[in-house]
């Protein structure tokens, strides 16, 4: 993987595929501005979690323009639990480009995750995950908006929290469709697990419709563990602990699951595995 | 093997198990047959241990101990597997981990070596083989998008992994086309030894052409009102169960109750 210096834009040119993802670390507040040429293909990692424990707060502006045919994975990672930051990413789309983005949130004072996805050109996808997993008094937002103004394109929103302890985890989204812009596909789905008495989960999905063609759907929930699963686990000899963490697991794995690159996939994982044991209290 | 005795039980306090007895030894299959609400699944959920099921009063010995207080955990250690009328969907957790995981709790239970995963993956692949699983299974979450009928095949493969000494199989022919029968119960077959003992819960007299029971039971209204061999289910599926309901006075009699 290589490491950019933040501050610097990023240009990946015309018909370039990058065989490596490109690291990124936030340790400035500086904007960075991202542009995939007509069909360049790369995978852009974004961190903050060096300056995980700083006392200062981080806000950061990152800009991302798709062209044609282009196609980007984004995965953007904020960890650490006493810093308050921001992290806003604006997207425009080109016709037919490709975004995959992902955002994996893990405790924190205060942390914003603003994500806004411009629609500029016919025929563009976008798939838009997020994986909230918070303990003690973090507090986490996820605030989307999905703007699609050219026709026949396609926005995917899936997002989930697991909120223990005495955690807030919220998730706000818009979905604006313009005149003229038929066909638009959209799906805001909000799924938030509580492990707590205390814990809380708030989830707003949104929908603007002003063409007349289009197929938007939208859901939320927020719940418990299921006592049917725990029980089926149990019954095939798993301690409650562990099926309590299996279960948990599995709610993040299903945002986790399809991250193309298997090193980040596999790093995401550990990652979460590791959290998920520490906020339920088992050794695995 | 199983000795229950005078067992009540119920689900938010209403008594479903009014009085139920059972003994099963090794080696032998017996069937429970009788009408929606004669407390079959109240049963099978019972013996696993359900958390949302009471019991009032009796016991349930197993391996001459008393298991009825014993969380669900504890009593699949010691032998006990259900096979659930309705397998619970897990997204997120393929089944070559779960069954490594659920494996590795039974050996670690019996104080042997725990396998990692190219160990287990080799016994995995022979279990799957008993019901005709695709290789793809291994890697597939837990019943999530299955069809019925794989999601019953797959209960059979975890029966296999875990090799319990008592294997409670609650409706397993419901909602299988003659296929997935043949190839369900031809599963539970192979895995039938001399050393381990099987209870069927069935609505249909279909499933024992299939495996042939020791035993057959009628429930009714919560306790057993006829026992007899296997022509006792081809009996029922001439009569249908209004006739044996209508007889149950007599049966209790017959029973000294």
């Amino acid at each position: 993987m290589s490491t950019h210096v933040s501050g610097q834009p990023i240009h990946i040119s015309k018909n370039t595929h990058l065989a490596e993802p490109i690291q990124v670390i936030l340790n400035s507040s500086a904007p960075l501005q991202v542009t995939l040429d007509e069909h360049a293909q790369a995978t852009l990692v974004l961190n903050d979690s060096t300056h995980a424990n700083s006392a200062q707060d981080l806000h950061n502006l990152i800009e991302v323009t798709l062209g044609e045919g282009a196609d980007l994975d984004f995965l953007l990672i904020q960890r650490g639990e006493t810093v308050k930051r921001s992290v806003t990413s604006r997207f425009a789309l080109g016709r037919s480009s490709r975004l995959r983005a992902l955002s994996f949130i893990q405790d924190g004072t205060l942390t914003k995750n603003e994500i806004h996805v411009d629609f500029k050109g016919e025929g563009a996808e976008a798939s838009l995950k997020g994986l909230s997993v918070l303990e003690g008094v973090s507090e986490a937002y996820h605030k989307v908006t999905a703007n699609h103004a050219a026709a026949h394109c396609q926005s995917v929103q899936f997002y989930k929290s697991i909120v223990g302890d005495r955690a807030k985890s919220g998730f706000e989204s818009l979905v604006w469709v313009h005149p003229g812009a038929q066909k638009s596909d959209s799906r805001q789905l909000s799924r938030n697990l509580l492990l707590s008495d205390f814990a809380t989960a708030t989830a707003q999905p949104d929908l603007k419709i002003l063409a007349d063609d289009v197929s938007c759907a939208h859901g939320a929930t927020v719940g418990q563990l299921d006592k049917d699963e725990l029980f089926y686990l149990q019954s095939r000899g798993l301690s409650k602990d562990v099926a309590r963490f299996v279960l948990t697991y599995g709610f993040a794995e299903e945002i986790l699951e399809d991250i193309r690159d298997t090193g980040l996939k596999n790093t995401l994982e550990a990652l979460v595995r590791a959290e998920l044991a520490s906020l339920l209290k088992v050794e695995i | 093997m199983l000795t229950i005795k005078n067992l009540h039980a119920g689900i938010d306090g209403k008594e479903i198990l009014k009085g139920f007895d059972l003994e099963v030894k090794a080696g032998q299959v017996h069937a429970i047959m009788g009408p929606n609400g004669s407390g079959k699944s109240t049963l099978a959920k019972v013996l696993a241990g359900d958390p949302h099921y009471d019991i009032t009063a009796g016991e349930i010995l197993f391996k001459g101990t008393n298991i009825a207080t014993l969380d669900p955990e504890e009593r699949a250690l010691r032998g006990i597997f259900l096979a659930f009328q309705y397998p619970v969907e897990i997204p997120g957790v393929n089944n070559a981990s779960f069954l490594r995981m659920a494996y590795n709790s039974k050996q670690k239970f019996l104080k042997k070596a725990e396998l990692d995963p190219l160990e287990f993956d080799e016994i995995l692949k022979e279990k799957m083989k008993v019901v005709e699983m695709k290789a793809d299974f291994a890697n597939r979450s837990v019943n999530h998008g299955f069809s019925g009928g794989e999601k019953k095949r797959n209960e059979i493969v975890q029966m296999a992994v875990l090799d319990p000494a008592l294997a409670v199989l609650d409706e397993t022919d419901s909602g299988l086309d003659i296929d997935a029968l043949r190839i369900v119960a031809g599963g539970v077959n192979k895995l039938r030894t001399k050393d381990n003992a099987i209870i069927l819960i069935t609505h249909y007299q279909r499933l024992l052409d299939y495996i042939q029971p020791d035993f057959v039971h009628i429930l009714a209204n919560g306790k057993i009102v006829r026992s007899g061999d296997k022509s006792l289910a081809l009996e029922l599926e001439k009569k249908g169960y209004d006739l044996i309901a209508s007889a149950m006075p007599a049966a209790c009699e017959k029973m000294g109750k």
